[in-house]
């Protein structure tokens, strides 16, 4: 269980919020990042980060050691993100597509800022549905192998497969437009 | 292993390095061998991963923090009013012989008032289901939460995604 014992969890799951609070600095990070690349919207991302925690924390006392934490923790990240970004987009109702006028060229240069880099991401995640990113982001954000975004994701791991092939595909289309970003 | 099956593992598997050693070496001497697939790897790379590779990851403000604890806090105080309020509450704080002599003398009170019913009432008796109606009252002094589910989000994934 990473470097949370199981006593913290126990703890936690008996309503001690300095043990919560330590899972809280554990996965926080994660949690604030997906949300933030799911949403790319800080309100947004901070609305889900606190749902999850505050939904974790609810259900701790029901949480039995059979799977680590750690994907207890992501699946209930992703779940949450997901719906937020399917009920976002339901009320946006439209679909996605790359506009590069939403997104200012940036000076010719070798190197390119964090501002510039982010952009980029955002522009690349925006072409993609919240399934197709969720399966970018836990896999070239975070470093998840496709059987942890499969247990994660509840899904097949021929179906992380297939996302991860249309996303690509749907981000080359763009590519001529991103990399002048 | 034609151009478009290397495409494909491009795509995922060589990409994601998640092919076997002999699987690999089958990609890399099609690549080899193979301008145009050089270059469509570089794309993919330069497009779906460098960019991510590169990326920041950020810590949510102080005040997230600050504002789960509060609403955890606020659940606690909420709970432990409710459980201050209800008859459980005052059940538990009873203890076992306590709760039995209740019992018997509630029995014992309930026989005299059906032996009087039957002696003044002219009407017949309707059987009463003891076993039925000891459960309505165990429901009843249980609360009404006796009846809830309890949302499971343990192990099992699709407990938490129905």
């Amino acid at each position: 269980m990473d470097d949370l014992t199981e006593d913290i969890v126990l703890q936690a799951a008996r309503g001690d919020v300095e043990a919560f609070e330590n899972i809280y600095k554990h996965y926080s990070a994660f949690v604030y990042n997906v949300a933030l690349r799911m949403l790319k919207n800080i309100e947004n991302a901070q609305e889900v980060t606190q749902d999850v925690f505050v939904t974790l924390y609810r259900k701790l006392e029901t949480f039995r050691f059979e799977s680590s934490l750690k994907t207890w923790i992501y699946r209930i990240t992703m779940n949450t993100a997901i719906n937020y970004a399917k009920k976002v987009s339901r009320i946006q109702d439209r679909t996605v597509e790359f506009d590069a006028n939403r997104y200012p060229a940036a000076s010719p240069s070798k190197v390119i800022s964090q501002d510039q880099l982010q952009k980029r991401i955002d522009a690349l995640l925006s072409v993609l549905n919240p399934d197709q990113k969720a399966c970018v982001i836990l896999r070239s954000l975070e470093g998840l192998s496709y059987e942890e975004i499969a247990s994660t994701l509840n899904i097949n791991i021929n179906t992380v497969r297939s996302r991860l092939k249309r996303a690509r595909e749907k981000m080359l289309s763009i590519k001529e437009e991103v990399m002048n970003l | 292993m034609n151009c478009q099956n290397v495409k494909d593992l491009i795509l995922t598997d060589y990409l994601d390095d998640q092919l076997d050693p002999q699987q690999k070496s089958a990609m890399e001497a099609h690549l080899k061998g193979c301008q145009e697939c050089r270059v469509y790897l570089d794309a993919v790379r330069n497009v779906s991963t460098l960019p991510f590779e590169k990326a920041q990851h950020v810590h949510p403000p102080e005040h997230i923090w600050h504002n789960i604890k509060v609403a955890i806090e606020n659940e606690h105080e909420t709970a432990d009013i409710v459980q201050e309020t209800t008859v459980p509450g005052f059940w538990q704080q009873l203890g076992i012989l306590k709760r039995l002599a209740l019992g018997a003398v509630s029995l014992v009170l309930l026989m005299i008032a059906v032996t009087t019913v039957q002696k003044t009432s002219h009407r017949p008796i309707v059987k009463i289901d003891n076993t039925a109606q000891i459960e309505y009252f165990a429901y009843l002094i249980a609360g009404e939460d006796a009846d809830d589910v309890t949302e499971d989000y343990g192990t099992m994934i699709e407990e938490y995604f129905l």
